[in-house]
């Protein structure tokens, strides 16, 4: 399968990657900088992180099944994205928010089960961050496999982190955990399978 | 700023002047730039043991409030807004509500009172007027500081005359979702209702409010009339007011009909009382970077305590 695997230029990639970022600057140009800076970096942030996580989640199933072979290459980039989104996501909140300043921080981190879970999600991904590179992956072997199917518990708790958050219209957050949920039931199952 | 050699720009100077970067294209006019150069009210970086410093009574006009804290600009405060009769989007309500007409605009007082009465903005005009600067500190963990004109709600109250009865006073929005596009929103029992016990109606913080900055109330500001009671999380001083009447049982009001678990009659400022799923203890005002302590009762601590003495604040929220 290797050798006949279509090939599609990089850039567009990491054109989605970038996806986010350009839409929000855009967003900025027409409408001009918001008057909640802070509160539309996060957002912006969370929103990304997000759906690129499941865009990369979503990746193995539409190779595997409708044999889009093309865009195998993807997941990994998709993924880091994701992760780096979540990551200025983080610091907007630390740093922009709350001035670094831990005690607030941490009363408010701890007051809110919403944080809590996202802060689930970000220790998950830190790992999965650093370990993305493919030196990691070769020195790591097999367990590299293990190491990653992390990305799931860490997506389920960025899309309870969403759920939770909202005031009172949870369309979004549902549509998001429910192809979370039905992704990784697919990947349990081709595990299943693998292991018989 | 530009008197101090640069060898005297401290690190904490230079923290403020990033603080007023975000600042720095909203402010709107000479007196704004000159409150903000005196801006430097120091965000604590600890925990602080429940602040409650004394206040005045905040009818003092002027660059700041009675704290020191500067006015958040004209272009913010009429640029972000929580109003979800329009949209949920804060940053957009200013647009969706562009050309939402105000005018005629007539608010029946009734209820438990002597003299009902229909009154038409015109009669409004001829109360008396107030101009005050309040802390507008929203339940979400954000405030604005906002210079408000309009009549205290004693004013209109009296001459009504409530009965001995009366014990609450229950406000009502507009419901018309011709005008008020978000009323379409299925989670919310539209109008949006509001309540306050009559003593605190009658305290003479509690204001209708007509105008901003001097100016006439804009749409997304709950023009033609809204209630601002600053001790109270935001979402209490109800907007675009159609209704005001008079009971002797407490009103429901929409948040606690959504989530009676989450949001009480009373909704004072508390950094000691947590929200169920957060904490009250810090805010952002708009504009600024970190964190400021919450102050109990938003700051109006002399002013209004003695209302509540003998409450149990946590039980009733
Ligand atoms: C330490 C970890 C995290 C913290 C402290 C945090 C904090 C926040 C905050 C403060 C908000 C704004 C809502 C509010 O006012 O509470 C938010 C929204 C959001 N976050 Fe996080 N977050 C964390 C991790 C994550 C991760 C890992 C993801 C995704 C993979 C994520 C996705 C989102 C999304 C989608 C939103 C909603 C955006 C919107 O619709 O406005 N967060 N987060």
């Amino acid at each position: 399968m290797t050798a006949t695997r279509p090939r599609l230029p990089t850039y567009i990639v990491l054109l989605l990657c970038v996806a986010p970022f350009l839409w929000y600057s855009g967003v900025v140009i027409i409408r001009g900088v918001p008057r909640d800076p802070i509160a539309a970096l996060t957002s912006w942030s969370g929103t990304a992180s997000l759906l690129l996580l499941v865009a990369s989640l979503a990746i193995t199933p539409l190779v595997r099944r409708a044999g889009l072979k093309a865009i195998a290459p993807w997941r990994r980039p998709l993924g880091v994205s994701a992760g780096l989104y979540a990551l200025a996501h983080t610091l907007v909140y630390l740093g922009l928010d709350y001035g670094w300043a831990w005690s607030f921080i941490w009363v408010n981190i701890s007051s809110k089960r919403h944080l809590i879970v996202g802060t689930v999600s970000m220790a998950l991904f830190i790992p999965l961050l650093i370990t993305s590179t493919r030196g990691w992956q070769q020195r790591l072997g097999a367990r590299w496999r293990k190491l990653h199917f992390l990305v799931y518990p860490a997506a389920i708790a960025a899309g309870l982190h969403f759920l939770w958050l909202v005031k009172t219209d949870i369309r979004w957050p549902v549509v998001c955990l429910v192809a979370i949920g039905v992704l990784f039931a697919l990947r349990l199952r081709r595990r299943a399978i693998a292991s018989r | 700023m530009s008197h101090i050699p640069s060898s005297e720009i401290t690190p904490e100077q230079l923290f403020w002047q990033r603080r007023r970067m975000f600042g720095l294209p909203m402010i709107a006019g000479a007196s704004a730039v000159l409150a903000a150069c005196g801006s430097a009210a120091p965000v604590s970086q600890e925990l602080p043991a429940a602040p409650e410093a004394p206040t005045t009574t905040g009818a003092v006009v002027g660059p700041s409030d009675e704290l020191g804290n500067t006015l958040t600009p004209y272009e913010t405060v009429t640029g972000y807004n929580n109003y979800y009769e329009f949209t949920t989007d804060k940053e957009r309500v200013k647009d969706v509500a562009a050309g939402f007409v105000t005018s005629p605009w007539n608010v029946v007082v009734d209820g438990l009172v002597a003299k009902p009465r229909t009154f038409g903005l015109e009669d409004l005009q001829a109360l008396q007027a107030a101009e005050r600067i309040y802390r507008l500190r929203c339940v979400e963990g954000w405030s604005m500081v906002v210079p408000w004109s309009g009549f205290p709600l004693h004013a209109l109250l009296k001459l009504v005359e409530p009965t001995a009865t009366a014990k609450y006073v229950r406000f009502e929005t507009l419901n018309d979702v011709t005008r008020m596009p978000g009323q379409s929103e299925p989670w919310y029992q539209w109008p949006y209702v509001e309540g306050l016990r009559l003593d605190e109606a009658m305290n003479d913080l509690t204001l209708m409010a007509t105008g901003v900055y001097g100016k006439p109330l804009p749409a997304q500001n709950g023009a033609p009339l809204r209630l601002v009671v600053p001790w109270k999380y935001g979402f209490k001083s109800i907007k675009a007011v159609v209704r005001i009447t008079l009971t002797d049982t407490q009103p429901t009001s929409l948040w606690m009909a959504a989530a009676p678990d989450e949001y009480g009659f009373f909704a004072n400022v508390n950094p000691r009382v947590d929200h169920p799923r957060w904490s009250q203890a810090d805010e952002r005002r708009i504009g600024e970077l970190g964190r400021r302590p919450t102050l109990v009762f938003n700051g109006y601590k002399d002013q209004v305590a003695s209302m509540y003495t003998g409450m149990d604040l946590r039980k009733f929220y």
